[in-house]
């Protein structure tokens, strides 16, 4: 379907692709995933022109669209890209952005745009905001409509530019999970991530990105649980982590299960296990109990560090707006003094995101 | 706060009213008598007369204060802004029965001969000839002196008027450069007929010699400029001097005229408010039918003013998809008519369109200017797009880019309409602007709103009436033109519209 042959991008003062060479295959998803500034973005923005590559070929269904005599726009409208920061249309309505393309350049009726895009926006969830303007949504929402704009032109592949690095906690879990429908529909995916958790979930094929090249590719497993170079592995163990997302109580085991399996995998010992098991355990334990409005949604990140050999949890809940005022009740709580026998240091760092919740950050004794 | 803005600004309007209406002349303590007495004063002259040339050797002392217009001079005599004035003795009959308190010193400050510049280009020396020829032969036959009686010794201000029948034109036009804001010699009658000793000459020229005359109205300044363009070919009254001689041909005289020094004995009326104000309403608007000029200044005005936004706008628009489509030549060029064109002020350019650029061709005045404030306000909207363009962002025209649009339509479709939103308000800011830049369209010889109430205030020596209305006509111009252009958006406004319109949605199923 898409070939890539000795692709090469150059800048002035850098050259992040030297020699891609690869194939994608109708119902391929694949997993784009390396350190920054390898290109991985780049790769995906040379395959609908958006950069111009230096050399190599690009052939989509047989057609060389680095040659100036190519009809990119026609091209274009077979690739469909999300973007990082969602690029709505800001003047147009939710239903209006999935329509725009349709009627003006696949010249069908507004009635048929219209029909087509209501469709994709309930399959996204976002049929009931139709009508509201990109400004009042929030960013998962956001990306869910761009989603289905993308949808809209009939795309024979989807090229994601990193569509949750933008996003709050809940809202990433919202996006992958629309992406995941996708991936069940049976459509083509390229994915460029910075969640190695998500790309070994949704992928059945992963490219990793080093040295200006596809440095190793290969299925989920290969690449996450065995991978053949150094460079993969460190990459894989270092930046390893994994993320987890509770609404209630009885998902509490599930949670901890996959905290127990992630730190069996990067070799922790078994008396950091047990700490990180009980500190998850006790904090979820004070925001049952302390949180306002029966709110008990948490989000958590268990990090590895394997130069350091540390293991970080960072903490989101979803409720307490001013951690300040219910800090004091937290910690004389006897739960609390459980949780921090379990800590060995609390990074005084906390900070907010964009919706006033705050991250507490804490080290695995 | 759009209700009472109005109120409160028409309120200022007519505070302004009561306090300048009783202008009690400012008596003044200063003793005139003679001309010596001027030495130290402020003397008032009106430009591109070359009085002050006159005034230095009589009176090296003192301070010569040049005006655009005779008109202007008046009000500044009466309140005091200057000391004395010089004036033609042709004039002060006039001006003696508009203001009673003036007074003329007996002593001339010099002896003028009145005669006639002629264009060097073109036709202009046939018609030097032709000229000198005429002069002499009416003042053979004592036609000259006839015409002299009538239009100055013998003046009947209700009832003079020029025959201006019997124009063949067989031989051309004879563009006739004047400002009519001096009577009795040339001057705005009823309903802004052309009338005095000038156009009566005139007419008796041409109907001589088989030309149609048409008249160039111009600033007093301004016309040895257009003579010596060609814009126009002759000129009566211009101040012969030798420099002047190099570029205009001068005619032997026709009369002889006296300068003289005036001043403002300060014993003016003092009507009552009401009273005051009415008779100033007649005298600017009623008189003579002087609404019908005002009506054609607003039409000029208005006509301008649409024409140049709407020309402007598809010129700023037009321009910015040229440098889009372009490279880093057409930003050049660009950046460079942007810079020209903010930094020389307008009423130098539309100048240098009329008298340099298109000086040699001849073209309709008011499309030179319709030209001129395009090209201003076309490169000021270009640079209002680059503003508004920036601010929505590049991510959006990517996403518009990988979906398959084309450079324009995403420009079009997605980046305007955002933009549009952005520079709305500065835009409509740029067209207020340009309406009020219009009124210096009088250096090239358009009768504008600002024209013609200099035209009245030179008939009825009244500064603050005339000068008042325009102002209030400027702003109900203003708002005019803004409701059009606001209504006009207003269907572009997509808060407005109905993006549903003609879908049939699950509720109509």
């Amino acid at each position: 379907m898409i070939e890539i042959q000795h692709l090469k991008k150059q800048y002035e003062m850098a050259t992040p692709l030297i020699d891609v060479n690869t194939t994608i295959n109708e119902g391929d998803v694949i997993s784009v995933i390396g350190p920054s500034g390898t290109g991985k973005s780049t790769l995906l923005r040379c395959i609908n022109m958006l950069e111009v590559p230096t050399s190599g070929h690009i052939l989509i269904d047989g057609e060389d669209i680095t040659d100036p005599k190519c009809n990119i726009r026609r091209v274009r409208t077979k690739l469909g890209m999300v973007f990082q920061s969602f690029n709505l249309y800001e003047h147009l309505t939710v239903v209006e952005n999935c329509m725009l393309a349709q009627t003006v350049l696949l010249k069908r009726s507004k009635q048929e745009a219209y029909d087509k895009a209501i469709e994709l926006l309930a399959s996204v969830g976002m049929a009931d905001r139709a009508l509201q303007y990109p400004s009042q949504l929030s960013g998962g929402q956001k990306q869910r409509v761009a989603i289905a704009r993308t949808l809209s032109t009939d795309p024979e592949i989807i090229l994601f530019d990193e569509p949750t690095s933008a996003l709050d906690p809940l809202s990433v879990s919202e996006v992958e999970a629309v992406i995941a429908r996708l991936k069940q529909e049976g459509r083509t995916m390229m994915i460029v991530t910075h969640s190695l958790d998500f790309a070994e979930r949704i992928s059945n094929r992963v490219f990793y990105m080093d040295q200006g090249i596809i440095y190793e590719e290969g299925s989920p497993k290969q690449i996450f649980k065995n991978p053949e170079k150094d460079r993969t592995r460190d990459f894989i163990m270092t930046s390893s982590s994994i993320e987890l997302f509770i609404k209630e109580e009885n998902e509490i085991s599930n949670a901890i299960n996959k905290i127990y399996n992630f730190c069996k995998t990067k070799n922790v010992d078994d008396r950091r296990i047990m700490h990180a098991c009980g500190a998850y355990e006790e904090y979820y334990a004070i925001l049952s109990k302390y949180s306002f409005k029966d709110n008990k949604n948490l989000y958590t990140k268990v990090e590895y560090e394997n130069n350091t050999d540390k293991l970080m949890m960072r903490f989101t809940p979803d409720s307490y707006k001013d951690w300040n005022l219910v800090v004091d009740v937290i910690t004389n709580s006897l739960e609390y003094k459980l949780f921090t026998s379990y800590i060995k240091s609390f990074y005084e760092e906390t900070d907010s995101d964009k919706f006033g919740r705050y991250t507490q950050h804490y080290e695995i004794k | 706060m759009k209700r009472i803005l109005p109120v409160v600004i028409a309120l200022c309007l007519i505070g302004l009213v009561f306090s300048c209406l009783p202008q009690s002349s400012v008596s003044n303590d200063v003793v005139i008598s003679s001309l010596d007495d001027l030495n130290d004063k402020s003397v008032g002259i009106q430009g591109g007369t070359g009085y002050e040339q006159y005034l230095s050797i009589k009176c090296p002392g003192a301070t010569p204060v040049f005006f655009n217009e005779i008109s202007s001079i008046y009000p500044a005599i009466q309140q005091g802004k200057i000391d004395a004035m010089i004036t033609e003795n042709l004039a002060f009959v006039v001006e003696k029965i508009e203001i009673p308190s003036l007074v003329a010193l007996e002593e001339p400050i010099a002896t003028i001969e009145y005669s006639i510049g002629v264009s060097k280009k073109a036709n202009g020396n046939v018609i030097y000839a032709q000229l000198n020829e005429f002069i002499q032969s009416l003042k053979a036959d004592g036609t000259m002196a006839s015409m002299k009686s009538y239009w100055i010794d013998n003046y009947d201000r209700d009832n003079a008027t020029v025959d201006k029948t019997g124009i063949s034109g067989e031989k051309g036009v004879l563009i006739f450069a004047a400002e009519p804001a001096f009577e009795p010699m040339c001057f705005a009658g009823n309903g802004g007929e052309l009338l005095g000793f000038n156009v009566d000459f005139i007419y008796r020229f041409c109907r001589e010699y088989g030309y149609t005359p048409k008249i160039e109205t111009l600033d007093y300044d301004a016309m040895v400029a257009s003579l010596a363009s060609g814009k126009s070919t002759v000129a009566i009254g211009i101040m012969p001097d030798e420099e002047r001689a190099e570029e205009v041909n001068f005619t032997e005289k026709m009369i002889d005229f006296e300068i003289i020094a005036v001043y403002d004995t300060g014993s003016g009326d003092n009507d009552g408010f009401f009273i005051g104000l009415v008779r100033s309403f007649n005298k600017t608007f009623v008189k003579e039918s002087r609404w019908k000029m005002f009506l054609e200044g607003v039409d000029n005005t208005f006509f301008i003013s649409i024409l140049s936004v709407v020309i402007g706008s598809a010129l700023g628009l037009l321009l910015y998809l040229w440098v889009s489509h372009g490279g880093v030549f057409e930003r050049k060029v660009m950046s460079v008519l942007c810079w020209l064109s903010s930094s020389t002020p307008t009423v130098v350019l539309l100048m240098i369109l009329y008298y340099i650029i298109f000086g040699n061709y001849l073209v309709n005045n008011i499309a030179v200017a319709i030209t001129g404030f395009s090209i201003v306000f076309g490169c000021g909207f270009y640079e209002r797009i680059v503003s508004g363009v920036k601010a929505v962002g590049n991510g959006q025209v990517e996403a518009a880019y990988a979906q398959g649009f084309s450079k324009d339509q995403t420009f079009f479709r997605i980046v305007l309409p955002q933009a549009a939103e952005h520079f709305a308000p500065a835009y409509q800011g740029d067209v207020i602007a340009l309406i009020q830049n219009t009124s210096v369209v009088g250096y090239i010889a358009i009768k504008d709103l600002t024209k013609m109430s200099d035209l009245v205030r030179g008939r009825t020596y009244e500064a603050f009436f005339p000068l008042l209305a325009t102002a209030v006509i400027y702003f109900l111009l203003i708002i005019l033109i803004t409701t059009i252009f606001d209504r006009f958006t207003r269907i572009f406004n997509r808060k407005t519209k109905n993006i549903l319109k003609g879908i049939k949605t699950d509720k109509d199923k």
